[in-house]
């Protein structure tokens, strides 16, 4: 008789933990830094501080609606009024777990960032029902051969939306 | 009954590791991701949309909240525009407060929202709340970037009596087969009216004696196009068709009176 109740009340519990997960469009960053540390003019440097990848983003909706993921620079690399030229900034998508929708260009394509959002990520319908789809990205920064030395800090921004 | 003991505890413990996330450097969550309100001119709706602070690490997040316009972009995504740069837009009937805030973290807040309808006011409107986290303190000594994260919650008002919905086919093609052996067949909706539609129907491929070889469902993500606009839309078909003479026959639901059909005629060497 106890154990039943415990049983019950313990469902009563899942319940209430399961209604308080209403993730309806949720993102996730787990490490909001990209550090290239210090380069020299001419260098190409890739960061995967994780191993195969930098960081990650978690994306998951319970809308039942297509979602995309986007990403753009909103400042390039920049110095005093030095710049490294956008596109010699560039993410790769890693890898993505779990999720069934359409990576654009595919899983290990390049793109440049650019100040326009590029697409990253359509969802698939079987991604709309709160699936946590994980997206690994690596980043690789070229400076050119005759940028001037300084300490030079960007901005990205990624972007999570339901399609209109 | 032990054994319904030990399944339930397992269960407990699992669905509270499920529920609590892992530390990370930031966790947002938006609710609702989509508004949909009808209003009459003249008239006005109050709403929230409620942001949480998901992290666990302790980080509080910074929050700014704002409203753009929006287009379609050929890929089916949109792109977000300042306030007034489009027809369609709501950013002068909406008001969003706070604007600018901090969330500790396991905390939420509650942004409101005040839809004013204008008289005279006619059609769908549409834009976006974005929510979007503060840029962190640099702790890059060297070179680095900084990367931070948006959220949109999508908003339509339609002004309710006003909409009119009007749409024109205005050209399908087949091209292909492709270096995959793929046709894709394409078609372009021009929305004459005042509101969004959303054109759904089928694509039927007919041969030569008339016979209709295939149907495929398009437009089932019900992509929309915009008033006053065009998209086209496009709709590959991966099955391979003997030589011949073929007709592609598109017919569109767009919420219209009528229908909207064509056809083209395609041959496969």
């Amino acid at each position: 008789m106890k154990i039943k109740k415990i049983f019950y009340i313990l469902c009563v519990v899942m319940l209430l933990c399961a209604g308080s997960s209403d993730a309806a469009l949720q993102m996730t960053l787990d490490y909001n830094m990209i550090d290239f540390g210090a380069m020299n003019t001419g260098e190409s440097k890739e960061v995967t501080i994780k191993g195969a990848y930098h960081n990650q983003l978690t994306c998951s909706s319970t809308n039942n609606m297509t979602w995309y993921l986007k990403a753009q620079v909103v400042k390039p690399f920049s110095f005093m009024q030095y710049t490294i030229p956008e596109e010699n900034f560039k993410w790769t998508v890693v890898s993505v777990g779990a999720g069934k929708g359409i990576v654009n260009g595919g899983v290990n394509f390049t793109f440049p960032f650019s100040r326009t959002p590029v697409l990253i990520y359509t969802s698939d319908p079987d991604d709309n029902t709160g699936t946590a789809i994980d997206i690994a990205f690596r980043y690789s920064l070229q400076v050119p051969d005759n940028q001037v030395a300084g300490n030079y800090n960007a901005t990205v921004r990624f972007i999570m939306i339901e399609t209109l | 009954m032990k054994r319904i003991f030990i399944i339930a505890v397992s269960a407990f413990i699992i669905s509270i590791s499920v529920y609590v996330p892992f530390s990370y450097a930031v966790n947002l969550n938006i609710d609702p991701p989509r508004v949909e309100l009808s209003i009459k001119p003249g008239e006005e709706k109050h709403g929230y949309i409620v942001i949480s602070n998901l992290d666990t690490t302790g980080e509080a997040a910074h929050v700014r909240v704002y409203v753009q316009d929006l287009v379609y972009l050929p890929d089916g995504s949109n792109d977000f525009l300042p306030e007034n740069s489009t027809p369609w837009s709501l950013s002068e009937w909406i008001k969003v407060g706070p604007t600018e805030f901090d969330i500790p973290a396991g905390k939420q807040e509650m942004v409101r929202f005040v839809m004013n309808v204008p008289t005279g006011a006619s059609g769908g409107h549409y834009g976006v709340v974005f929510f979007e986290t503060g840029v962190a303190p640099s702790k890059i000594k060297e070179v680095g970037a900084s990367v931070n994260i948006r959220l949109g919650t999508i908003v339509l008002v339609s002004v309710e009596g006003t909409q009119t919905f009007k749409a024109k086919l205005k050209s399908i093609s087949v091209t292909g087969p492709d270096e995959e052996g793929s046709l894709e067949a394409s078609y372009t909706i021009f929305n004459e009216g005042n509101t969004l539609i959303r054109p759904k129907g089928t694509l039927k491929i007919i041969d030569a004696k008339k016979n209709q070889i295939d149907e495929i469902d398009v437009n089932k993500e019900k992509s929309g196009v915009l008033p006053q606009t065009s998209r086209r839309f496009s709709q590959k078909y991966t099955k391979t068709l003997p030589s011949g003479t073929y007709f592609a026959q598109v017919m569109l639901d767009y919420g219209g009176d009528v229908l909207l059909g064509g056809q083209t005629s395609f041959t496969v060497k």
